[in-house]
């Protein structure tokens, strides 16, 4: 299954998450850093991205990911978000993720998703 | 005031509604032929239509489709001197309220006359249909247009809806559709991906949780219920939430409050369900796998989504669009399509609907290079070659149930492309039966991601996975 990582400082939580998705076998992960290559990379025919993880640092960051709404029909979105702030919240869920994590969560979580998605994908 | 339109030859007896509808206070036009009829109904709007069906110019039955499918679309009561039941049957099938033989008694026909019309009073009583902006919604068939109908009706009240159709056929498309027509459409749409989410997580993110509610819930969290608040959550794949899950969420439903996990204070909660499904939750509520008072609370609709080879006029309107938008996308020339490339397109099964005729697009965009026009040579293999009838080798077909080295005749000998092609088939045909019509049980047996298996389904024109 192929994911991308978009996290624009991967010092913290992007390059930890990057570090924990390697060890599974059979995902094969492309990270990113910044907006405007995810952009292109969304814009390539047969990219064949099942899951896209955007690890946000700040809550201006989020808004720039709503332009990219379009490019993001049909891939699921793991949002991992700076904070628990309701309008954080609600600007995150009009990218319409399938699970929403947090900077300081347990970074299993994300990998017991990517688990089950990876298994629906192949069924 | 209710306008009726008589048409019948026999003058006594439009003299005879004309009075009975006096008494009643209601207005009436009177016709003798089917053409008079026509030209009175394309003149001003009938709520309630007499139609005679033994006319001089024709059956009555003829114009019967033009009244009901009409925009006053009135109510038609069949009044027929040589009454059979195969013209009752017609009649109904084309929607008629009632069928009354003559001769017959003033009460026989007062009844349903009376009964038209209070039926027909509090139909326009009721709310009206909202036009509906149907968004990213292709197609004009008439499947398509029946859904639309039922997203209009879903989204002038604040009902439950279950969306179910086939993997692919758009149903987060709908379920938008409704939200963004509905009264909430300035709040929340809230998509909860029940499909995507293990049983661990699924509660902690429907309801929310406290502070120390479970190992590793170091912070409160708030769910995405109370985040919908005054607005509409989706529950896409509802059919894979837990047992647990299912139990919380009627809770919820019936009491308009959520409590998160680990919590003593519940948070009044008011949002619109739309949930969807490919599975048959009839038959998981006999299997126990969901609940029945669940079902019954997210069925207050239903919406049955065509699967796209049931609406293969659409196809055409769905491929334009989308290349032009894919096109768009990857800064390319919009291409021309050939009538042979949409042909061959129109003639497959798509078994993974929409989202796979996309993914083939996609497929055509990139191979297709510089070329300005889509021809069938730009398909994937496997969807050209569903074109072909390779069932119509029967020699070869025959040799698949022995060795090829038995084969002693040259003209019986099969190409190793045919041998390998009909070996393909006989193994899919053995794989649907051993899984017994289910996919993921499909999948697990042939080690193959279900996009293959689709393709190969549709490569060898194999009808899908029943489960």
């Amino acid at each position: 299954m192929k994911i991308l990582l978009y996290a624009n400082n991967r010092e913290n939580t992007g390059k930890q998450i990057e570090k924990h998705i390697k060890e599974e076998p059979r995902i094969e992960i492309e990270t990113l850093d910044s907006v405007t290559s995810l952009s292109q990379k969304l814009c390539q025919p047969l990219h064949r991205i099942m899951v896209i993880i955007l690890v946000i640092q700040t809550k201006e960051e989020i808004t720039q990911f709503l332009d990219l709404i379009p490019l993001l029909e049909n891939i699921r979105i793991i949002l991992v978000l700076p904070d628990r702030d309701k309008h954080t919240l609600a600007v995150g869920i009009k990218l319409n993720p399938s699970f929403i994590s947090y900077t300081d969560d347990d970074l299993d979580d994300i990998t017991q998703v990517l688990k089950k998605i990876q298994k629906i994908t192949l069924h | 005031m209710i306008n009726v339109l008589i048409i019948d030859d026999d003058l006594k007896i439009c003299l005879f509604f004309s009075r009975l509808l006096e008494q009643m206070g209601h207005c009436f036009k009177a016709a003798h032929t089917i053409s008079q009829g026509r030209q009175l109904f394309e003149k001003e709007a009938f709520d309630l239509v007499l139609l005679d069906l033994e006319l001089p110019d024709g059956n009555g039955l003829e114009i019967l489709p033009e009244f009901i499918h009409s925009f006053s679309s009135p109510e038609v009561i069949i009044i027929t001197g040589t009454g059979n039941a195969r013209g009752a049957e017609l009649a109904f099938k084309y929607g008629a309220w009632d069928y009354i033989q003559k001769p017959f008694l003033l009460e026989e026909v007062s009844l349903p006359i009376t009964r038209a019309i209070q039926y027909r009073t509090e139909k326009q009583a009721a709310p009206k249909l909202i036009s509906l902006d149907r968004s990213k919604i292709i197609g004009e068939s008439p499947a398509l247009h029946e859904c639309l109908k039922e997203v209009a009706k879903a989204a002038s009240t604040d009902a439950s809806v279950l969306i179910t159709g086939e993997t692919g056929t758009g149903k987060e498309l709908f379920a938008k559709a409704i939200h963004e027509n509905s009264k909430r459409a300035s709040s929340s749409f809230v998509a909860v991906d029940c499909g995507a989410l293990p049983e661990t997580l699924v509660e902690g993110t429907l309801f929310g949780h406290e502070k120390g509610a479970f190992t590793g819930a170091g912070k409160r969290q708030e769910g995405l219920l109370v985040q919908a608040h005054g607005g509409t959550l989706m529950l896409d794949e509802v059919g894979d939430l837990p047992l647990a899950a299912q139990k919380s969420l009627l809770r919820t439903l019936q009491e308009r409050r959520v409590r998160p996990l680990g919590g003593t204070v519940e948070i009044p909660v008011d949002i619109r369900l739309v949930s969807a499904t490919n599975l048959d939750l009839d038959q998981m509520v006999s299997q126990k796998l969901f609940r029945e008072d669940l079902l019954y609370r997210i069925r207050a609709m239903e919406i049955k989504l065509p699967a796209l080879r049931d609406r293969g006029d659409d196809i055409e309107e769905i491929v334009l669009k989308k290349l032009h938008e894919l096109s768009r996308r990857y800064n390319m020339e919009t291409k021309a399509v050939s009538s042979e490339f949409l042909q061959l397109l129109k003639a497959q099964k798509w078994p993974g609907n929409i989202r796979e005729l996309v993914n083939v697009l996609e497929y055509v965009l990139a191979s297709s290079g510089m070329d300005p026009t889509l021809f069938p040579k730009h398909l994937p293999p496997e969807y050209r070659l569903s074109s072909l009838e390779f069932d119509s080798v029967p020699a070869n077909t025959l040799r698949m149930q022995h060795p090829v080295s038995h084969s002693t005749e040259k003209d019986d000998f099969p190409t190793l492309n045919a041998y390998r092609t009909a070996l393909e088939k006989t193994y899919l045909k053995e794989l649907i039966q051993r899984a017994k019509g289910n996919r993921l049980k499909a999948g697990e047996l042939s080690g193959l991601s279900q996009s293959r298996l689709y393709s190969l389904l549709s490569k060898h024109d194999l009808s899908g996975f029943s489960k």
